[in-house]
């Protein structure tokens, strides 16, 4: 059933993390290109820490990345998010993403076009105001349109797209079942991981050699920490047995666990990290805490309380099946 | 991996551990190159001994299915692949048995005794 607010939800979406992401990028890149005349050749492009600029470069930097992060992002989020929402997902985190790229895009815009305004008429682009102030600015408007794109969508009632609780599969009285998998990273997360790993290392190594010891040690210790987070958010074993629904880390830790009288329900359901949970690992957002490690068919399990556990593991359909059946069974033993 | 025992069948048990393994196999839940679960997780899931589920895998690993290597634990191998084929040809079997009321026992006899003429 479709609620009757549904395409008033979707339009104040679409009108969030498109509509007004154009329209600011248009604005900015009209006072850009009127201005970009009066700019010295090279520009300020890049200032330092204490606020005077240190890196100097063409003019078009500016414009370019308006549109680059100023509307990239908001594509970006748009072309994972909205097709879910036309097809009938509903939560928070949407209306949450559509707003932080309406604000992004606004930062970028108002960071880019305030630039290129303090160097109108400068003989020289060394002479630069600093760009604190503007950073400030900035940051405070992309904060205006994010609250704002938050206050312009409706809420949202959660809803997941196609899910289908599962009718439980068939226990014989006294059998013991067991279904065991292991969930692991998409292969092009495992490149992604593997190359920072190695850029790391070679910088590392490459810092150690030029003698910048305090530079190689703070790069080891980076990576150590990446290390860790990686090993413990990247592969976990997932098994659903008398005890419930257990996942366990490779590395022992984090472990997450549902006890047999605490499923209400479990099911499969497709997810998509980005969108549903701006990202990929070990994920919580309200309402639900996931294991997200690819794309796609994801074992649903839903707690007592209404709390949801997102697991993306292969053949997840009997892992429903038989956690439903188990479920069931504690609860008529229990006499419930 | 799904395994399925009963206590109460006349089936031993790493026979019936075995046989729920092969039947993911044909399945194909568990592909060429998946890891078994290890037997000690497996046994404690299944609240039974240890040897039990060593002894299913080496069962397994004597028919080919399963690789074991030291460090590695358990892997189906490719033959374990090779099983997928029998699929569509088990279901349709096994449901013009039911048809016909066999039970599964006097069904798997006679599947039996069909392989002994064949390699006989």
């Amino acid at each position: 059933m479709i609620p009757a607010e549904s395409p008033r939800v979707v339009r104040r979406y679409a009108i969030t993390v498109l509509a007004l992401p154009m329209l600011v990028t248009a604005t900015a890149l009209t006072l850009q290109f009127a201005w970009l005349g009066d700019v010295p050749n090279p520009a300020a492009i890049h200032w330092g820490p204490s606020g005077t600029p240190d890196g100097f470069g063409a003019a078009w930097t500016f414009p370019a990345v308006t549109v680059g992060l100023g509307l990239g992002l908001p594509l970006l989020v748009a072309i994972t998010t909205l097709p879910m929402l036309r097809r009938g997902a509903r939560g928070g985190t949407f209306r949450f993403m559509g707003s932080l790229a309406l604000g992004m895009s606004a930062f970028m815009a108002t960071l880019n076009t305030a630039s290129v305004g303090m160097q109108r008429g400068l003989a020289s682009a060394a002479d630069a105001p600093s760009v604190v102030p503007t950073m400030l600015a900035a940051f405070a408007v992309g904060a205006l349109l994010g609250v704002g794109g938050w206050f312009l969508q409706p809420r949202q009632q959660a809803q997941i797209l196609d899910w289908e609780p599962s009718a439980g599969m068939e226990l014989a009285p006294g059998e013991r079942v067991v279904w065991m998998r292991t969930a692991s990273m998409a292969r092009w997360g495992v490149i992604m991981l593997s190359v920072i790993g190695a850029g790391m290392v070679g910088a590392a190594i490459t810092a150690w050699i030029v003698g910048e010891l305090a530079v190689a040690w703070y790069l080891v210790g980076t990576l150590a920490v990446v290390a860790l987070g990686a090993a413990m958010a990247s592969i976990f074993h997932v098994r659903v047995d008398a005890d419930g629904l257990t996942a366990v880390a490779a590395l022992g830790l984090p472990r997450l666990r549902v006890p047999l009288d605490d499923v209400a329900e479990a099911g499969v359901a497709p997810v998509n990290g980005f969108a549903e949970f701006g990202g990929y690992g070990l994920r919580a957002r309200p309402g639900a805490t996931g294991i997200v490690l690819r794309n796609g068919n994801a074992l649903q399990v839903t707690r007592k309380n209404g709390r949801r556990l997102v697991i993306t593991v292969d053949d997840a359909v009997s892992a429903a099946a038989l956690l439903t059946a188990l479920a069931a069974r504690t609860a008529t033993g229990k006499g419930a | 991996m799904l395994v399925r025992i009963d206590p109460t069948s006349d089936i031993p048990i790493f026979d019936q551990v075995a046989g729920s393994i092969r039947a993911d196999m044909v399945a194909g839940t568990m592909r060429p190159g998946d890891k078994l679960a290890p037997a000690r997780e497996l046994a404690a899931g299944l609240d039974v001994n240890l040897h039990t589920v060593l002894r299913a895998y080496q069962l397994l690993r004597d028919e080919g299915l399963v690789d074991m290597r030291r460090g590695r634990g358990a892997v189906a191998t490719p033959a374990a692949g090779a099983l997928s084929q029998l699929r569509s040809e088990i279901l349709e079997l096994a449901q013009k048995a039911l048809a016909l009321g066999m039970s599964p026992d006097s069904l798997a006899a006679l599947v039996r005794d069909s392989l002994r003429g064949e390699s006989g």
